[in-house]
């Protein structure tokens, strides 16, 4: 029988692993984000049942307090997707931009100018 | 004076039922065309422009003064104008000035024109407009007017996408231009005094560093051409 923690982060990583399959399934997750999370799944899987790999890289990077290496590496990925977000979150706000100005300029050559109702914050 | 119909008047307002009426009155008794770029009011600032006889374009969402021109200045090139005069909305900017930038940009053979006000504000604000003056490369004193003539070659350049990302109308779009190529005068004029007395982007101390923030960094990565 393995031990406990091996069972508990297996099962972790496998239930992150099934929710990101339902959530596919209805839509609520793209899976072009999908990717992200599911490396999450096999990461949480695979340290949690091997923690000596951790204990490993932490030897070869001199590193006293294994620990905090898989902190470190949560960290790091952890900052690295909130800079793509923040890339995305720009290129969608030009094109938003973009977009509005487009129909601006359909909404400005209307011949009798109506302007749009409920235009006025609610 | 035979008014210029190669020439639009665009004028970005958020909120300035108070002060519109006047200037469109004025512009449409110049017989300019005039395109008041509503965005986002929650006041009836569109409906006095429709009244006073201007055209009005209705933004969806609220996307800043720099943004909104940008619509305006989308517009003038789809409605094949070759000049675009922007100005605001507050009553700062005197519609009498126009057919002198006008002539100014000939004199001048340039492409933009900007409306130069006298250096107001104290010590600070001169330290702060001479610091990003140095820092941006761009050899003019009035950073910040926005009263300025875009001819055509300007028009085009600042329609752009990649135009389209600037907080500020200031010194963002002058980089932009400085960039293409293009040639920039400025002419001293007069202004009047601001109705309401308040300014929007400098309304806080919070704002001032956001904008001062911003602009360094702006000036930073935007100061040379993009191959």
């Amino acid at each position: 029988m393995p031990p406990l923690y091996v069972l508990i982060s297996g099962a972790i990583g496998l239930v992150t692993a099934m929710a990101i399959i339902y959530l596919i399934r209805r839509d609520h997750l793209h899976i072009r984000y999908a990717l992200n999370w599911i490396i999450i799944a096999i990461a949480i899987a695979l340290f949690g049942i091997n923690p000596q790999i951790i204990d490993y890289l932490s030897d070869q990077l001199g590193i006293s307090y294994p620990p905090i290496l898989a902190v470190v590496m949560a960290v790091c990925f952890m900052l690295l997707k909130l800079l793509l977000n923040d890339i995305q979150l720009s290129r969608q706000e030009r094109q938003l931009i973009r977009l509005t100005q487009r129909l601006g300029m359909l909404e400005a050559d209307r011949d009798t100018q109506v302007l749009p109702a409920g235009r006025k914050k609610n | 004076m035979m008014p210029d119909k190669s020439l639009l008047v665009v004028i970005p307002a958020m909120n300035e039922a108070a002060t519109i009426a006047a200037i469109v009155a004025k512009l449409r008794a110049q017989g300019r065309d005039v395109l008041v770029v509503d965005d986002g009011s929650t006041d009836n600032t569109a409906d006095i422009a429709l009244q006073q006889g201007a055209r009005v374009m209705p933004l969806v969402n609220n996307m800043g003064a720099w943004n909104a021109t940008q619509a305006g200045i989308r517009y003038a090139l789809q409605h094949a104008y070759q000049n675009v005069v922007c100005m605001d909305a507050d009553g700062q900017h005197c519609p009498d000035a126009i057919a002198g930038m006008l002539n100014y940009s000939q004199q001048q053979q340039a492409d933009v024109v900007i409306a130069a006000f006298p250096a107001r504000g104290g010590l600070a604000k001169k330290v702060t407009w001479t610091f990003f003056k140095r820092l941006s490369g761009l050899n003019i004193n009035d950073l910040t007017s926005g009263f300025r003539l875009y001819r055509l070659p300007a028009m085009q350049e600042l329609a752009r996408t990649r135009a389209t990302m600037l907080d500020y109308q200031d010194v963002g779009v002058l980089l932009i231009l400085q960039n293409a190529g293009l040639r920039i005068a400025e002419m001293e004029t007069t202004m009047q005094q601001r109705r309401d007395g308040k300014s929007r982007i400098f309304s806080s101390w919070l704002k001032i560093l956001y904008y001062l923030w911003y602009t360094t960094l702006l000036c930073f990565s935007k100061r040379t051409p993009i191959k």
